[in-house]
């Protein structure tokens, strides 16, 4: 019973922290790539 | 610091204890491959390098520095306290099941390994940009 429990907080946490990391993702390229490409000329 | 390092430094270290049982458990017959209390402390390492890499490395103006800190603090206590439960199984007759741990283990690093790479990146691009910017 209580490995199960574990295991649905692991998988809980795990969602989050994936879905935290996903849109970081897409933040850090819109933040700093769109920039650093503004600051070529190339966009 | 580069990706590369990043890999080197980070995940190779913090993965030494899980490197070590599995070079002991090729020589040593009854030994497990595989167990979750390294996978724990192979979290900690990662969770406490990412809070390390938030402080120093990462802008005052960043509008999610907050949020990746208070996930990796998240991500420090349930490793912690997995732990724990790690060693409630070395008990005769415990009520925790191994392999459940185990697989939440692997679930949760696997979750922490995307992090950490996505905080160095971050922080990498950001050091970048304030370079170019003084150019």
């Amino acid at each position: 019973m209580y490995g199960t429990i574990v295991l649905v907080i692991c998988v809980i946490v795990g969602i989050i922290v994936a879905a935290v990391t996903i849109s970081s993702v897409i933040d850090t390229r819109r933040r700093y790539y769109n920039d650093f490409m503004k600051r070529r000329g190339h966009s | 610091m580069s990706l590369c390092k990043w890999f080197i430094y980070m995940i190779l270290l913090a993965l030494s204890p899980v490197l070590c049982r599995l070079m002991i458990a090729a020589f040593v017959p009854g030994i497990r491959v595989v167990s979750a209390s390294d996978l724990m402390t192979f979290g900690l390492i990662l969770a406490i390098t990412n809070i390390s890499g938030l402080e120093t490395g990462t802008p005052a103006d960043d509008p999610r520095k907050s949020l990746h800190t208070g996930i990796s603090l998240l991500l420090v206590v349930l490793f912690a306290a997995m732990f724990t439960v790690t060693c409630f199984a070395e008990l005769p007759a415990h009520p925790v099941q191994e392999n459940y741990v185990l697989y939440g283990g692997i679930i949760i690093s696997a979750a922490s390994v995307g992090f950490s790479y996505m905080i160095w990146n971050r922080i990498i691009a950001s050091q970048t940009a304030r370079a170019r910017g003084r150019q």
